[in-house]
């Protein structure tokens, strides 16, 4: 955190007390004693090591949309499936809405989060600020809830379990990147220290956005 | 003003998401995974597709209630009890990945062939609406009532 957090009054986001900012020990938490809301945090790791996770996860995930989720077999045919087949799959049975929403939350927003933060966190990583930080940072904090990976990899673990019963059941190589992409994911948002970012952005453009 | 619009739209959609037009309801794939003995996998869907929407609506229903008649009643735990509404609304979602999942694996048409119900869209709305009601509700609410 920057030396402009210091001095500086913070509005809890559970209750609307006021307090004032106080330096904290990395790793640790202000919480408010009200309502029990998380205030702010010093987060234990660095740029560099968000960067790590966020470009780990990217290429997990371009592998996860190259290979096959999952490979069925049943009397001798055989078939298997790709990420992106379940909502092609959907829209051709008429199914548009819930196939446009599962490309959605699937693949479109986890390429979009992590590139999004892939193109703020590069350049400020060596001093640069890219142009429409400001839009792009909002954007990306308000993504989390809306990119699905982690309850994606728990749903086709059901598929799994549900299909084990008709024939046999192969996961694939998707399935693997598909989890450690949501992993690494989870990962780069707990590392990323949002707060020091927004400082960061602040001091360098010299005015308070 | 921001409270009313998940106000009125909540039971509307609670009514629809469970007229599931197909022969394996959502309730049926809980009882089926049971019976085979997979236990942990039965209690993940059922927690998922019906304990936690149910758990959604009447909570949101009630912490809205709460505010609109300023209860004074222990307002950190409706806080506490807000930001868990809030978390555990996407992972509702797991049967809708299920479905899309299945319906791509399984098309060895005379053997046996999965076409998603229409329960399906009716369950993703419910997920999607729910989840924009949480997020438009303010927990600050519940402590204007304290001040005021």
């Amino acid at each position: 955190m920057g030396a402009g957090m210091h001095n500086r009054l913070t509005a809890c986001p559970g209750c609307d007390a006021l307090y004032r900012v106080i330096a904290l020990d990395p790793g640790s938490v202000a919480e408010c004693p009200r309502c029990g809301e998380q205030l702010y945090r010093k987060v234990k790791f660095t740029l560099d090591d968000a960067l790590a996770l966020v470009v780990g996860a990217l290429l997990l995930l371009v592998l996860a949309n190259l290979f096959p989720i999952m490979t069925f077999e049943l009397s001798g045919r055989q078939q298997s499936n790709l990420l992106i087949s379940g909502p092609l799959d959907l829209y051709r049975e008429g199914f548009q809405g819930l196939a446009v929403w599962v490309f959605t939350t699937s693949i479109f927003l986890p390429f979009c989060y992590l590139i999004g933060l892939l193109y703020v966190l590069l350049p400020i990583r060596f001093h640069q600020t890219p142009p429409g930080v400001v839009g792009i940072l909002k954007l990306i904090d308000r993504l989390p809830a809306w990119v699905m990976l982690d309850v994606y990899v728990v749903g086709a673990l059901v598929g799994y379990v549900k299909l084990a019963a008709f024939g046999s059941t192969l996961p694939g190589v998707s399935l693997v990147a598909l989890f450690l992409s949501a992993v690494a994911m989870l990962g780069a948002r707990a590392a990323l220290d949002i707060d020091g970012l927004w400082d960061e952005i602040s001091t360098r453009s010299g005015s308070d956005g | 003003m921001i409270l009313y619009v998940p106000a009125n739209l909540l039971p509307i959609l609670n009514v629809v998401s469970f007229g599931r037009a197909e022969a394996d309801t959502i309730f049926s794939g809980v009882v089926e995974l049971a019976k085979s003995g997979d236990w942990p996998i039965a209690a993940i869907v059922f927690l998922a597709s019906i304990a936690i929407p149910a758990l959604k609506l009447l909570g949101l229903t009630f912490l809205l209630v709460s505010v609109q008649l300023k209860w004074h009643w222990r307002p950190r735990d409706r806080t506490k009890f807000y930001g868990i509404i809030e978390f555990i609304g996407r992972w509702s979602m797991i049967d809708v990945f299920v479905i899309s999942m299945l319906v791509a694996l399984i098309k060895l048409e005379q053997i046996a062939t999965i076409e998603p119900g229409l329960a399906a869209v009716c369950f993703a709305g419910v997920v999607i609406i729910t989840m924009l009601a949480a997020m438009s509700f303010d927990p600050r609410h519940i402590w204007d009532a304290m001040e005021g």
